[in-house]
């Protein structure tokens, strides 16, 4: 990687040569070879980072020896105390004592003496060129220039203010760890080593932007996750071409199968325990810096319903939440246009009372049903919108405005029937009880597309509208796997784990869908064994 | 990574049965009550083995060429002439099918459920929405088959099993009373309702495991004969048979007698109708997929996408065609007769290819 602007399209050449020429850019200056003359090598970094405040350029001499040495580093990256106590007071003050007792330091045996005697750092690597040096120096490292050599020492002394690990606010369970990821990935890979103390885990990290460099590192099994969905995720990882990764749902739209869909393709979770419990299913986690959330892959729809805390309680009760939970998004796409069409085409249907009541409690509403629907479901979206984006304080308001204001008063003046009330916030509820946001919000939005189907065509439409997101949903891949595994391609035994979540006994084998290539997650001999031996006691 | 091609066994079955369910799941009863009054339910069932037979024979054809379809293995069979000549029927057949379908279904519809709204405006959506499916490919058809499967075969079952407590087996007295005759009589027509199973026919170069094509294939046919016979049954049994043979969809009369949860769901023929449009839908997709794979295949091109976009304006407009139920009726026994010529032109083809060596194992295609 060069930090050189690459020029692919040769219609632009001309014009970027005209505009480079105005403001001469650093990298069109230096050559990036580093050379034996420390001064010359301090000079091509500070041919890049002089203009910037917070570069660090510290000059000084290697004991008594005369060697000349700089510090080049970013005030703020870097953990001030590593670069006073266990860089700079070593090769100022110690070494001169130890030259006092007879160890003679010469510009020959310098560079290895400093690296092997000197710097009490744990990690020290080298750099030959300055595109690789910069980058260290970038990412929060410090550059060590020694006179004579045409190379440099990098010594990690990373450390910057750092949001501390804390409860998972989008994936909140009641029984289950409440540890969630932070910003910094090397943070959320030791979360992720804590949880797995398998060495065939392995955490491998590239640097994905041009000018970003963001670490993107992912995380995967050896032998149990494909390596055909390893090398397919590096393939795709490869041909992001872009200046700057933004945040993992940036990384996410890059590299996903197809993106004119409402659904995400890619599990999307600030939980650590979700992430391993997914790598132990054989699929690859994504961590990209600067973002707490991790993208697991392949995913399929189903995962979507799945919260960990399933896995923490009794299978009756987590199989009863997770039907629930499959019930709550038909309400969350169907409830208003199964009202609309009901009311506007087959009212006879409604059972004969409660169509009375409906009719009762319309008969003062100006607007014709579907108008009625789309004004009151905008407003919700209005009010979540508002709530989401509102500093904390404020938000408490919203919650009166939509309570009261939409809700009673609406009725009041007219606006609005009360049943229609009832199914916005039965749509509201149930769209919120799907556990993965990008999910519920994908589905969400189906309504809008529904209502006006059901406006237009009645039950018919909704239909209609039914089997064009069944057409999507089947259509899509992540990564080569079925979005609507295992319900089709139909797969027996995946189906344990989809609408109930079975025994975890039963639960012997790895999930199908993941692609995973070790597919025994518990020993059926020992088991079975073991069973029995129970079953005499 | 293992690439998922081709045909699971299990879509093998769901694409045979739901395109054999279709429109006359709604009047199964009434045409076998009509052919052989309390007999019918023998008709069904013979029918429907009969049925399994043939598309048994299909089946053994389909696998002498395991990587053609029969718009190119009739030309290796036949000749290049009178080959091309049966492809062609197989295009306007699929198509009359799919024409067909369209129309009696928005007609069913109109009188079901949207009294006010044009039949053009049902059909034209409705078509939109398969080739919508249709361009996604066979994977695409063959998933929303197999995902609207289990839905069709629940609520029809539903309707079966919560109508079988008043089944009267008195109307069942003097079984056979008129001998054999009339129940075969009766099998040309109602084999006819079976339609569907030579989708099996465009299967063979696109399924995964294709030994397995002939159990999932015949137990795709499996389905609609447990399914129909129970329907004939539970209607003749209710109803009897010379009432049932005067109603014109005794299925539905059948899903109306039916009230879930203290009354409180009583209109269960509303969601037998929504449900029966999917298996509509996925009838509809098949067929538009035989169509525009058949113009595909005879005109020697590999993408059929382009095709489905010249199709589907032909097909409206064969449907808009009939003026009213009677001329309806004319097209339907129209294609019901291709039909049964394409389906029973297998058992002279296997003949054919035996004797002509043609395809088998050491056919290296």
């Amino acid at each position: 990687m060069k930090i050189r602007k690459r020029n692919k399209n040769p219609k632009n050449r001309k014009s970027m040569e005209e505009r480079q020429s105005h403001t001469s850019r650093s990298e069109d200056t230096v050559s990036f070879k580093l050379s034996r003359d420390g001064k010359e090598n301090l000079q091509k970094f500070k041919a890049f980072l002089e203009e910037s405040s917070d570069a660090v350029f510290r000059q000084f001499e290697l004991g008594t020896s005369g060697i000349s040495c700089a510090l080049v580093y970013i005030d703020g990256l870097v953990d001030k105390m590593v670069i006073q106590q266990m860089i700079m007071r070593p090769m100022m003050l110690e070494l001169s004592k130890l030259e006092k007792s007879g160890i003679m330091i010469g510009q020959e045996n310098a560079y290895d003496f400093v690296e092997n005697h000197i710097i009490t750092v744990g990690e020290v690597q080298e750099a030959e060129t300055l595109d690789k040096a910069m980058r260290f120096v970038m990412s929060g490292e410090v550059v060590l220039i020694l006179d004579g050599y045409d190379k440099v020492l990098i010594v990690n002394a990373r450390g910057w203010p750092d949001r501390s690990i804390s409860d998972p606010d989008t994936e909140g369970v009641i029984r289950g760890a409440k540890e969630g990821f932070t910003e910094t990935l090397r943070t959320n890979t030791a979360l992720l080593r804590r949880k797995c103390k398998d060495p065939n885990m392995v955490i491998r990290t590239i640097q994905l932007g041009r000018r970003s460099k963001t670490d993107v590192a992912y995380v995967y099994i050896k032998g149990i996750t494909d390596p055909g969905l390893i090398t397919e995720l590096e393939e795709r990882l490869s041909r992001v071409d872009i200046d700057q990764i933004f945040s993992s749902g940036h990384l996410e739209q890059l590299i996903e199968d197809s993106s004119n869909s409402p659904f995400p393709q890619m599990q999307a979770t600030e939980r650590p325990d979700k992430t391993v419990a997914n790598l132990m299913e054989g699929r690859i986690a994504i961590l990209t810096d600067n973002s707490p959330f991790a993208l697991l892959v392949p995913a399929t729809f189903a995962q979507f319903f799945q919260s960990p805390e399933d896995y923490s309680e009794r299978w009756i009760i987590s199989s009863f939440i997770r039907a629930l939970r499959w019930i709550a998004s038909f309400l969350a796409v169907f409830t208003p246009a199964v009202y609309i069409a009901l009311v506007s085409f087959h009212s006879g249907l409604i059972p004969i009372r409660l169509a009375l009541s409906i009719a009762a409690t319309r008969s003062q509403v100006p607007f014709p049903s579907i108008v009625e629907a789309i004004i009151m479901e905008t407003t919700f979206e209005l009010l979540r919108e508002s709530g989401a984006r509102l500093p904390k304080p404020i938000g408490q308001t919203i919650g009166i405005v939509g309570g009261l204001i939409i809700g009673d008063a609406a009725v009041r003046a007219g606006l609005t029937s009360p049943t229609m009330v009832i199914v916005v916030s039965l749509t509201a509820i149930a769209s919120f009880v799907i556990p993965t946001y990008s999910a519920a919000i994908g589905l969400r939005i189906m309504r809008f597309p529904l209502m006006l189907l059901a406006g237009t065509l009645g039950l018919y439409g909704v239909m209609i509208g039914f089997i064009a997101i069944n057409i999507e949903l089947i259509s899509m891949k992540s990564f080569g796997m079925s979005y609507m595994t295992p319900q089709s391609p139909l797969i027996l035994q995946d189906l344990k784990d989809f609408v109930i979540r079975g025994p975890a006994k039963k639960m012997r084998k790895r999930p199908v869908q993941s692609y995973a290539i070790d597919m025994v997650r518990m020993d059926m001999n020992e088991r079975e064994n073991h069973e029995e031996t129970t079953g005499i006691e | 990574m293992k690439k998922q091609q081709g045909l699971s066994n299990f879509q093998i079955t769901a694409v045979v049965t739901q395109s054999m369910i279709g429109l006359i799941l709604l009047g199964i009863a009434r045409r076998a009550a009509r052919l052989a009054g309390i007999d019918g339910v023998f008709v069904t069932l013979l029918t429907g083995v009969l049925s399994a037979a043939i598309a048994a024979v299909m089946i053994l054809l389909c696998n002498r060429f395991p990587n053609l379809t029969v718009i190119e293995f009739s030309q290796e069979i036949l000749g290049k002439f009178f080959g091309r000549l049966y492809g062609a029927f197989f295009v306007f057949y699929a198509m009359l099918v799919t024409a067909v379908t369209v129309r009696g279904f928005a007609d069913a519809l109109k009188m079901l459920l949207l009294p006010k709204t044009p039949i053009e405006f049902v059909m034209i959506t409705m078509l939109i929405l398969c080739s919508y499916c249709v361009a996604g490919g066979i994977s695409s058809v063959s998933r929303i088959n197999e995902i609207f499967l289990f839905p069709v075969i629940i609520v029809i079952s539903l309707v079966i099993l919560m109508n079988m407590g008043d089944v009267d087996l008195f109307r069942y007295r003097a079984v056979f009373s008129n001998g054999i005759k009339p129940i075969l009589n009766g099998i040309p027509e109602m084999s006819t309702a079976y339609l569907g199973y030579e989708i099996l026919l465009f299967l063979a170069p696109v399924v995964k495991n294709k030994d397995k094509m002939m159990p999932y294939g015949l137990s795709g046919i499996a389905i609609p004969l447990v399914l129909y016979t129970g329907l004939v049954f539970v209607s003749i049994g209710v109803d009897g048979a010379l009432a049932t043979a005067d109603i014109i969809y005794p299925t539905i009369q059948l899903a109306r007698r039916i009230s879930l949860l203290g009354s409180s769901i009583e209109k269960f023929d509303i969601l037998f109708i929504l449900l029966w449009i999917l298996s509509i839908y996925t009838t509809l997709i098949t067929f538009l997929y035989m169509a525009s794979i058949s113009v595909t295949r005879l005109a020697g091109l590999r993408n059929y996408k382009p095709f489905i976009f010249i199709l589907i304006p032909l097909i409206y407009m064969i449907a808009i065609l009939p003026e009213d139920i009677a001329d309806l009726n004319t097209v339907v026994l129209l294609s019901d007769y291709i039909g049964m010529a394409v389906v029973l032109s297998c058992i002279p083809m296997l003949l054919i290819s035996i004797v002509r060596k043609k395809g088998g194992k050491n056919n290296g295609s």
